[in-house]
C-alpha cells in the first residue's frame, strides 16, 4: 500500500489546522453558513437531514487494518456505532458533531486517511477496480496510476473549483469492475499494438439527471503523458463547461453538446503543448510508486482444489458461499474472497463498529491486513490462502459477514436515501430491504445468477439505477413515493443505461415487480445466458407485459 | 392545519423545533405549535435572528398533525426528520445524553 512522505504529512496536517479555524470561525459566528458551506464541502462534511454527515475517502477502495480499526474507532467515539460504505468506494458516517469534525480528522489523519475533496467540485476521491494487482485476468495493476493521480489532483489550485465536481475511475483489467463509462473520466488499461501498456481514455460518461455512456477520446495514451493528458481534458472542462446552471454543469454536458470530436480538438491542441512538460512523468516516479503496490511475497502453494471439493460435498452452506463469493487469484492457492455487507433485511453497505474492528482483525489473519472496498459497497479480503477459506467463511457467519450473495439479486446498490439525505425524494433503503426478504432463498438466488439491482432515492443517481440490471429511482408524486423502474443497464464493459419499463409503482408493488421480471427471465433465458443477456435478446416488452398485467390483475 | 418551526442546531446538525421560551428542543411535541399565519410569520422572524446568531441553520415552517397521542409532520419528508431514519428507529434513542 502507498504510504504518506513527509509532504503529505505535512499537507493533510496543515489542511486540518485550517480546518480547525473555519469551525472556531462558524461557532463563533464569524462565519454564516453560506460562507462556511463551500469550506466545510471541501473537508467531506455535509448537513443533512438529521445530521452533519462526514464523507471519508478511501483511495482506491484500499485499506488497511490499522485503518479500519480507525474507522470503527470514528464510529464508536464520534457516531452512533456504525458506518456506511458507498459506491465511491468511501465511507460516510451521519451522526457527527461540527465540533468534533477537526478532531475526527486529525484521527483520520493518523492513519493517512482524509476526507479532502471527497466533496466540492472538484477531483473526487479515483476509485478502481477492487481486485486490483490481484484479479486473474489484470493486464495491469491500476493502483499506482490513481495514486499518482490522486497526488495530481489534491488541492490542485487550477481544479479546485471547477464548474461541477469530477470523477475518475481506472481499470486495468478488460472485464470491467469499476464501471469506468459512467465516469467523468474512465482509464481503460491496456497494450497497444507494440504491446506497450497504456490507457484508453473515455470522457463525458456519467449518471445523474442526465445519464450518458462515456465516449473514447484516445485510444491509447502512455503512461508517461497520462497526467498531461488528463489536465487537457480538466483544463478544457474549466474554460467550457457550464457554471449558469448546477444541472448543465457536470462535462457530460459540454462533451455531448459539442460533440466528442470537437472536445478531442480542444483537448488535442491543449494537450499538444503541455505534453512534454512538467507533467511527463519521469520513469522513476513510476518506479518509486509502483513499489509500494509491489506483490507481497505469496507462499508456493498449490489450487487446494481436492480439499475444497470435500469441503463443498460436506456442507452445502459453504459451497453456496464458495461459489457466489470467492473470485480466482493470480497466485496459486490464493483466493479473493467478497465479504457481502448485504444480509437480509439490513441497509446495503452499512457496517457496525464491532464488524469493523473484527472484520480488521480476520484481514491480518486471514489476508495480509489489507481490505479493499468495491463500488457495490462490500468489502473484499484479497490474499486468503485457499487451505483457510472454510476456517474464514466460519468467522465471517458468525459476524454475519458471509450472506452468499455477491453479484446476486440481492446484492443492490442502494444511496441512503430520504432516510439520511436532503437531496432525496423517496427512500431506498426500505425498497432494498423489502427485496432482500423477499428473495431470502439462497439456492433461488443461484439459480437465478447474475442480477444486478440499483436502487437510488432521486434523479442524482448515487445508487447508479441507471446501470442496473433492474434500476430502481424513487420519485416524489403529490407528497408520496413511487419507483420507477429500468431494464437493461450495466456499468461493466459492455456499459448500457436502463430502458423505462412504465408507470412508476408503490412501494408495496416492487417486490413483486421484481418476481415478475425474474419468472419472465427464468423462463425465456437460453443456456448460460444472464437476465441482461435475455433482455438485451427479447426487449423489454414481455417484461413490461407480465409487471403491468400482474398490476391490473391485482 | 396547524404549524411547526424545523431547523438543524448548528453545533451538532440534529433537527430541532422552536419552543416556548424560544428554546429549540429535539422532540417535536416540546415544540409550539402556530394556529394563526401571522404568529408563524412573527416566530420564522425569531427564528431567523437565531440563524443569524449561530445557533440553528435553516428554519423554516412545516404543517403538522394530531393523531391524538403525539404530534407528527403532514410530510414524510420531515416525519423523518422529526422520528429519525424509518430503517433505524433506534438511532435517535441512541443519541448521546438522551
Amino acid at each position: 500500500m502507498y504510504r504518506y512522505d513527509e509532504f503529505d504529512h505535512k499537507l493533510v496536517a496543515e489542511r486540518i489546522a485550517q480546518f480547525r479555524r473555519q469551525v472556531a470561525r462558524r461557532l463563533s459566528g464569524e462565519l454564516n453558513e453560506d460562507q462556511f458551506k463551500p469550506l466545510r464541502l471541501m473537508n467531506g462534511l455535509y448537513l443533512q437531514l438529521h445530521a452533519y454527515m462526514l464523507r471519508v475517502n478511501v483511495p482506491y477502495g484500499t485499506l488497511s487494518s490499522r485503518q479500519m480499526r480507525m474507522f470503527a474507532h470514528i464510529a464508536r467515539t464520534y457516531d452512533r456505532d456504525f458506518g456506511h460504505f458507498t459506491t465511491r468506494q468511501n465511507i460516510q458516517y451521519n451522526w457527527v458533531k461540527l465540533e468534533d469534525t477537526p478532531d475526527i480528522l486529525a484521527d483520520l489523519a493518523e492513519v493517512e486517511v482524509t476526507a479532502i475533496q471527497s466533496s466540492g467540485n472538484c477531483v473526487r476521491n479515483i476509485t478502481s477496480d477492487q481486485y486490483a494487482g490481484r484479479a486473474k485476468d489484470e493486464l495491469a495493476d491500476p493502483r499506482l496510476y490513481c495514486e499518482l493521480l490522486r497526488q495530481y489532483s489534491v488541492l490542485h489550485p487550477e481544479f479546485s473549483y471547477l464548474p461541477r465536481k469530477f470523477k475518475i475511475a481506472v481499470t486495468g483489467s478488460p472485464n470491467d469492475r469499476a464501471a469506468v463509462a459512467v465516469h467523468d473520466i474512465g482509464l481503460r488499461m491496456h497494450a497497444n499494438d507494440a504491446g506497450q501498456m497504456g490507457f484508453e481514455v473515455l470522457v463525458g460518461g456519467g449518471l445523474g439527471r442526465t445519464p450518458w455512456i462515456a465516449h473514447t477520446i484516445r485510444d491509447w495514451v502512455a503512461p508517461e503523458h497520462i497526467l498531461s493528458y488528463v489536465e487537457a481534458i480538466l483544463r478544457v472542462y474549466n474554460m467550457h463547461g457550464r457554471r449558469d446552471n448546477i444541472h448543465k454543469a457536470r462535462i457530460k454536458i459540454i462533451v455531448n453538446q459539442m460533440g466528442i470530436d470537437r472536445y478531442r480538438e480542444l483537448v488535442d491542441a491543449e494537450w499538444e503543448r503541455i505534453r512534454d512538460g512538467a507533467l511527463k512523468v519521469p520513469r522513476e516516479e513510476i518506479e518509486r510508486i509502483e513499489a509500494y503496490f509491489a506483490p507481497p511475497e505469496y507462499e508456493t502453494l498449490e489450487d487446494s482444489t481436492a480439499e475444497l471439493d470435500a469441503l463443498r460435498s460436506a456442507d452445502a452452506d459453504f459451497d453456496r458461499w464458495l461459489s457466489g463469493n470467492v473470485d480466482e487469484h493470480k497466485a496459486p492457492g490464493y483466493a479473493i474472497v467478497n465479504i457481502s455487507l448485504k444480509p437480509p433485511g439490513k441497509a446495503p453497505g452499512d457496517i457496525t463498529a464491532d464488524q469493523m474492528d473484527a472484520v480488521a482483525d480476520l484481514a491480518d489473519r486471514y489476508s495480509l491486513g489489507e481490505i479493499r472496498v468495491n463500488h457495490r459497497q462490500n468489502l473484499v479480503f484479497v490474499d486468503v490462502r485457499q487451505s483457510e477459506l472454510h476456517e474464514l467463511w466460519h468467522a465471517l457467519a458468525a459476524l454475519e459477514l458471509a450472506t452468499p450473495n455477491i453479484g446476486a439479486l440481492t446484492d443492490m446498490i442502494c444511496c441512503p436515501g430520504l432516510d439520511f439525505c436532503a437531496l432525496a425524494n423517496a427512500r431506498s433503503i426500505p425498497i432494498a430491504q423489502d427485496i432482500s426478504n423477499h428473495f431470502v432463498d439462497v439456492d433461488r438466488l443461484a439459480a437465478i445468477g447474475n442480477f444486478t439491482i440499483n436502487i437510488s432515492g432521486c434523479m442524482n443517481a448515487c445508487g447508479h439505477h441507471h446501470v442496473g440490471h433492474v434500476g430502481i429511482l424513487g420519485v416524489d408524486k403529490r407528497g408520496k413515493e413511487f419507483f420507477q423502474l429500468t431494464l437493461g443497464g450495466s456499468s461493466d464493459q459492455n456499459a448500457s443505461l436502463g430502458d423505462r419499463l412504465g408507470p412508476a409503482l408503490p412501494q408495496a408493488d416492487v417486490p413483486v415487480a421484481i418476481e415478475s421480471i425474474v419468472e419472465v427471465y427464468m423462463d425465456l433465458r437460453e443456456d448460460g445466458e444472464r437476465f441482461l443477456d435475455t433482455y438485451r435478446r427479447v426487449g423489454i416488452a414481455p417484461f413490461k407485459e407480465a409487471v403491468y398485467a400482474v398490476k391490473k390483475a391485482a | 392545519m396547524p404549524q411547526m418551526i424545523i431547523a438543524n442546531r448548528l453545533e451538532d446538525g440534529l433537527t430541532v423545533f422552536l419552543a416556548d421560551g424560544r428554546r429549540w428542543v429535539e422532540r417535536i411535541d416540546d415544540g409550539v405549535l402556530i394556529e394563526a399565519d401571522a404568529e408563524g410569520d412573527r416566530l420564522l422572524a425569531l427564528a431567523k435572528t437565531d440563524e443569524d446568531n449561530c445557533i440553528v441553520i435553516d428554519p423554516y415552517l412545516i404543517e403538522v398533525t394530531s393523531d391524538g397521542s403525539r404530534l407528527r409532520p403532514a410530510v414524510y419528508r420531515e416525519e423523518i426528520r422529526a422520528f429519525g431514519p424509518s430503517v433505524r428507529t433506534d438511532l435517535l434513542a441512541a443519541a448521546p445524553g438522551e
